[in-house]
């Protein structure tokens, strides 16, 4: 009797454990918090604004940069690079980085795809002088083809400047539908801003034109922007949305890139503040790169209330 | 005699150095390939005709665009500008860009010139409105009257439809201003049935209500085109409040293919051209008119 007691007791005790552990018990708040079942990556670079970033990056431009793709595009097959050689800048030149950026990659079938959630960061090249340039090997070295040179006395860009309100964000693959090397990136809610600074801006051709063969230069002098809607932090807007792809590739020695934009809206409706900016654009055109030796203006163009779209696609090479 | 020897092969040796830069060695095949001096960028957005343009633009009208001279011209020597304002359009309005567009950027004897290559364009304003204006600063704003409205219904607009047209942009000599020298350049008028107005506000003694003169389905047989050449020059000046733009023309021929052009004229009190004051259809056939000269324009 007493022995089947015992095995009585025990068989209720192994049928009644799994029950036990369902027992609900309650989980405080601080122990929740520290459950998050997704993975990536989270960082953050301080405060809403450029002044409270808690990264500066200076001394950042290298001598060469350039991008290659292994295999082209139609009709230019074989390997090509574009990018820019002789970079130069002022030491003041720097890069903010503020607000947060998150990083997940994930895989859907057998494409994986990267998904940026972009921090804002304050570009600022000072003084900056660089040449463009395709070329069949990554130095830029090798078939350089050059499509001219840039300068800028100062320039600052803002990388998604109205975050966390509205945050940017890209996803970067290769060519999905091809599977071949070129990259892909989708844009949502991604900005540039283009601060209220009276900036100098040149394009540069070393050997021009028939009877005219001499370096020369065009572009903007004083161009100004000013969105009055936006207060102090008055800016032109760049919105881009859809999807881009750029790719490069040589036939024969010559290099070209055919770029495919995505969904771009110049001078933008600010989301935050309305309107758009107001345009001065003086139109120069000189022989030295910051036209300083003293030819006279074309003239100067005045917009407002503009803010075009673009999409489509070109294929770009020297000639 | 060993010091004037030492000093004789020195002698030699710095006389010959000089010319050792200069020997010639053979330039292989792949440093050749290396060598491309000319520098340019040439940009193409697909080729032949509009329906393989790659780049198309929206939403592109401003609400004001001018364009201002600082120095103007002789007896309007203060700056000046001419634009449009209070543009709008309709939101199907857009662009489309085809062929290739070329940049070079060239100096001879301190005069700087911008060539382009220009690509082909299809510019497709619909229903336009504008208020074309000359005013002293670049808002256009101040009380000079406007020289008059615009407005189309629909319209497009072909540029260097043959994709071979070259503009040469520079300054005056020693002045602000714009010239634009051409070359092969052409515009392309679609055989497409526009209404075509312009406007004033307060029109003349006895009739002081708005009033539109236009053409009403304006129609060619077929492309209509306009070629120009030679040089065109732009120049805005103010004086005692007044502003007046200068133009000289390129050599400007209008209908080189001689299309059939049929232009019922219509007088209005709205801009759309509605009503019954039409002056009789005009019917051009055969002409081909060429315009050069030059022209100063204000208000009144």
């Amino acid at each position: 009797m007493r022995k089947i007691f015992i095995c009585a007791v025990a068989a209720m005790l192994f049928l009644v454990t799994p029950y036990v552990s369902l027992a609900k018990v309650s989980i405080p708040d601080n122990e929740l918090d520290a459950i998050t079942a997704q993975e990536g990556v989270t960082i953050s670079f301080g405060g809403t604004s450029y002044t409270s970033g808690t990264i500066l990056v200076t001394n950042w431009a290298p001598s060469v940069f350039s991008w290659g793709d292994g295999n082209g595009f139609a009709g230019y097959t074989s390997a090509g690079w574009v990018g820019l050689s002789g970079i130069t800048m002022d030491a003041a030149a720097n890069i903010i980085l503020y607000n947060t950026m998150t990083l997940d990659v994930g895989s859907s079938g057998s494409v994986t795809k990267l998904n940026l959630g972009l921090p804002s960061a304050l570009i600022h090249p000072v003084e900056t002088n660089a040449s463009v340039v395709l070329a069949t090997a990554q130095t830029l070295a090798t078939n350089a083809q050059v499509l001219g040179t840039l300068y800028n006395d100062k320039f600052a860009v803002i990388v998604n400047p109205l975050s966390p309100t509205v945050s940017g964000n890209i996803t970067i693959s290769r060519h999905t539908s091809t599977s071949t090397q070129g990259v892909e990136m989708a844009y949502s809610n991604v900005y540039l801003g283009i601060p209220s600074e009276a900036i100098i801006m040149s394009w540069g051709d070393a050997d021009g034109f028939t009877g005219y063969a001499s370096a020369g230069y065009m572009g903007l002098k004083n161009f100004l922007v000013l969105n009055s809607n936006m207060g102090a932090s008055s800016m032109m807007l760049i919105s881009l949305s859809g999807t881009s792809s750029i790719d490069i590739g040589t036939s024969a020695g010559v290099t070209a890139m055919n770029v495919v934009l995505p969904t771009t809206t110049i001078n933008a409706t600010a989301p935050l503040f309305g309107g758009t900016a107001n345009i001065t654009a003086p139109l120069a055109v000189g022989n030295t790169k910051s036209f300083s030796d003293g030819q006279e203006l074309l003239g100067t163009l005045y917009v407002q209330g503009m803010s075009p779209t673009i999409a489509g696609s070109f294929t770009m090479t020297s000639h | 005699m060993q010091r004037i020897l030492t000093l004789s092969i020195v002698a030699i040796f710095l006389t010959v150095f000089p010319f050792l830069s200069l020997s010639k060695t053979v330039i292989s095949e792949d440093e050749l390939n290396g060598i491309m001096a000319e520098a340019g960028v040439t940009l193409n957005f697909g080729t032949g005709a509009y329906t393989n343009a790659t780049m198309m633009v929206t939403n592109w009208s401003p609400s004001l665009v001018s364009f201002g001279d600082a120095n103007g011209f002789t007896g309007y020597a203060s700056a000046g500008w001419i634009g449009v304002s209070g543009v709008t359009m309709d939101a199907s309005s857009n662009i489309l860009i085809y062929n290739s567009l070329t940049v070079d950027v060239g100096t001879s004897a301190s005069v700087t010139k911008l060539n382009l290559g220009l690509p082909s364009l299809m510019i497709h304003p619909v229903s336009t409105d504008a208020t074309l204006k000359l005013g002293t600063s670049q808002t256009l704003s101040d009380a000079q009257p406007a020289l008059c409205t615009l407005y189309n219904d629909k319209f497009a607009i072909l540029v260097n439809p043959a994709g071979t047209g070259n503009l040469t942009i520079s300054r005056h000599t020693s002045a602000q201003g714009l010239e634009v020298a051409m070359s092969g350049v052409s515009l392309g008028i679609p055989n497409e049935a526009i209404d075509i107005s312009i406007g004033d506000s307060n029109g003349f003694t006895g009739y002081t209500s708005a009033g539109y003169f236009g053409v009403r389905d304006l129609l060619a047989s077929n492309t209509l085109f306009i070629s120009f050449s030679d040089l065109l020059s732009i120049d805005v000046g103010s004086s005692a409040s007044v502003t007046a733009m200068k133009v000289v023309l390129p050599t400007t021929v209008i209908n080189p293919t001689q299309v059939n052009v049929t232009a019922p004229l219509v007088l209005s009190t709205a801009k759309t051209l509605t009503g019954t004051q039409e002056l009789g259809s005009l019917n051009l056939n055969g002409f081909t008119t060429t315009l050069s000269g030059q022209m100063q324009i204000m208000p009144h």
